[in-house]
């Protein structure tokens, strides 16, 4: 085994030194031409190609103009009540007809929406933010803390939040914005805090962390650097997705009548008071309805678009 | 060699991981080498031998169980931060994953500097800018690339971008973690060049841990066997590959492909009969005597010290002693 096999280094018959000529190295070659991008301008780019959701994008838009100068368009407030226009049909004084109390039907809605989608946004941040600091402190520490950390998160994420609503209302005496969002936070950030957690957990693994290590970075500036950049995509991801189911717990529970009170409202309070008259004036229903389901349909696309377009895994 | 100045010094080194069920992984079990300035110390074996552990273990990842590490006469176990930081900036490490070892979200630029932020705290803006150019054009890539992002790059440029970052805080020492497994031939042999060129230029001290058994015997010039978390030789290369006297490394070096049909080593081929034994329950006595064509019942029950066959060449193996 000991030979080095050399032989065909000499096996140069038919060959003669003048066959061959030095075609040389062009360097200017190796210049980049294609103009490069940031991670967040390829994102962008990737987001745009996706029509569906651009179509959520653009729905949002118009929803979120709508809910923002709606009320100020519509010919009457939003509180007015006018017991001599009750029910009134559609028509070019009461765009969207009006309620049982006579106000227009068109400010209503556009107001509810306002709380709706506070509470929805306000909500899926608030949720975030808890959920980042608590699953980041879980991932960062480990071992015993960490167990300890995710079975309170085991524990919260298994109470019906329905319950807590009920309890919470009747303890701060009070049904309206507040109470909601405490009462779903206070059950809603569990999810984020496990994606969190895992996210930095398997970050914490990479090459790219370890090599950081290895040149004595510290401990918090790689987290700063290196694991929250990312982690915030799929956070971005998650808040979009938990926006739309937001919005619906709220709807439901207003529906239940545990929501938003008159002369308040939400679209979900909206649909409770149309039930009765559902029969008769179907029209009362339809437009909240028609807005939540809208802006759920709007940011699910917008999550899947922006899922897809953050995902550096999905890059063509 | 022996002229030669000892940069590690690595005696029993034993890297133990707990697995499921309270039982541990020998992933290193007691493994002793010199690194010696200025060379290139090959590490090769199966997957799974402890390759990579040995490595990330001497740059201080993992805590060694037990065993010693002398680093420039100092045992990391007894440094304090001054000397952890000292040891930092001169020791690094090439990654095998080049997709893996670029954070997505940093340009290249940032990738590279990292390292200056920590260690040469004392340098300007422009200062880095200009050390990060210098780097990169000592991999062959133009400044362009600085403000690029990782996924911009085709596997050979980000395994230079990868080679750049440890070389943007000069260091002295390498350990090449299979800096090759994952690129393709005709990129490799441009890495492996680089690697070379740039010893030559700066110095360096490589250990090359690749199961690249031709390129180990391109670029070394010492060489360890490894085999279940142990050595089983150890030597330079021309005695390692000249004369392979443990039976595994036989095997192993018969399996390297021949591009010569008719050549007479084809005929006494080794093949090894059954699987690498997991490191959770590895065989008693000689790790390698389930799988050795030579075994006898002593190699079953008294496991073989690494002994010296001729100057410079180790082996472990009880046959060795007739």
């Amino acid at each position: 085994m000991s030979q080095v096999k050399t032989d065909w280094i000499n096996d140069t018959e038919g060959l003669s030194p003048e066959m061959f000529q030095i075609v040389g190295v062009d360097t200017t070659k190796d210049r980049v031409l294609r103009p490069h991008i940031s991670y967040w301008q390829d994102a962008w780019r990737r987001f745009k190609k996706n029509k569906l959701a651009v179509f959520g994008l653009i729905l949002l838009v118009i929803l979120i103009f709508m809910v923002i100068f709606g009320p100020i368009m519509a010919k009457h407030s939003f509180e007015e009540t006018n017991i001599a226009e009750s029910y009134h049909p559609i028509d070019g004084e009461y765009w969207f007809g009006a309620d049982k109390l006579g106000r227009d039907y068109f400010a209503r809605v556009w107001q509810g929406g306002r709380v709706s989608i506070i509470i929805g946004v306000t909500g899926a941040f608030i949720c975030a933010f808890v959920g980042c600091i608590y699953g980041g402190i879980a991932s960062y520490f480990g071992g015993k803390i960490d167990s300890f950390m995710m079975r309170i998160v085991e524990i919260l994420s298994s109470i019906p939040y329905l319950l807590v609503v009920i309890l919470l209302s009747l303890w701060l005496d009070a049904k309206g914005i507040k109470t909601l969002l405490i009462a779903m936070c206070l059950t809603g950030w569990t999810g984020i805090a496990r994606l969190v957690r895992s996210q930095m957990i398997t970050l914490r693994q990479s090459d790219y962390v370890l090599a950081a290590k290895l040149l004595g970075v510290r401990p918090l500036k790689i987290v700063t650097s290196h694991l929250i950049p990312n982690t915030i995509g799929l956070i971005i991801v998650n808040i979009t997705f938990r926006v739309p189911s937001l919005i619906f717990s709220e709807a439901f529970l207003s529906f239940l009548g545990l929501g938003i009170q008159s002369p308040d409202t939400s679209w979900g309070a909206l649909c409770s008071a149309a039930q009765t008259v559902f029969t008769f004036k179907p029209h009362l229903m339809f437009f909240p309805a028609l807005c939540i389901a809208l802006t759920m349909l709007a940011f699910t696309l917008m999550g899947d678009g922006l899922r897809d377009a953050l995902d550096p895994r999905q890059r063509k | 060699m022996e002229d030669k100045k000892v940069l590690f010094e690595v005696k029993d080194l034993k890297m133990y991981f707990p697995a499921r069920g309270g039982k541990t992984v020998k992933a290193v079990d007691g493994v002793s080498f010199n690194i010696y300035e200025g060379e290139t110390f090959g590490v090769v074996g199966e997957s799974g031998c402890g390759k990579t552990t040995v490595g990330r273990t001497l740059l201080g990842v993992y805590q060694a169980t037990a065993g010693d590490i002398i680093y420039k006469g100092k045992n990391v176990r007894d440094f304090n931060g001054d000397d952890k930081m000292s040891f930092s900036k001169n020791c690094q490490m090439i990654f095998q994953d080049p997709a893996a070892c670029l954070d997505p979200r940093m340009s290249i630029g940032t990738i590279v500097s990292e390292g200056l932020n920590v260690h040469y705290k004392s340098m300007t803006r422009e200062q880095k800018e200009e050390r990060v150019n210098q780097v990169l054009s000592y991999v062959g890539l133009t400044s362009d690339y600085a403000s690029r992002f990782a996924h911009e790059l085709s596997g050979g440029q980000r395994q230079r971008i990868g080679i750049a970052r440890a070389l943007a805080i000069e260091p002295s020492f390498i350990v090449c973690d299979e800096p090759i497994a994952a690129l393709d031939v005709s990129i490799q042999a441009q890495v492996v060049n680089l690697l070379t060129r740039l010893q030559k230029e700066l110095g360096l001290t490589y250990m090359f841990i690749s199961h690249d058994l031709s390129m180990v015997r391109h670029i070394s010039d010492r060489i360890a066997v490894m085999y279940l978390g142990s050595l089983v030789e150890l030597g330079d290369n021309k005695s390692i590959y000249g004369h392979p006297v443990h039976p595994y490394t036989q095997a192993l070096f018969s399996a390297i492909p021949e591009p010569d049909p008719y050549h007479s080593w084809l005929k006494n081929r080794v093949h090894l009969q059954g699987e690498i034994p997991s490191p959770i329950n590895a065989p008693a006595g000689c790790k390698f005597c389930t799988r050795c064509p030579k075994a006898t019942d002593r190699c079953k029950v008294e496991a073989p010290a690494l002994r010296e066959v001729e100057p410079g060449h180790y082996a472990a193996c009880h046959m060795l002693d007739i």
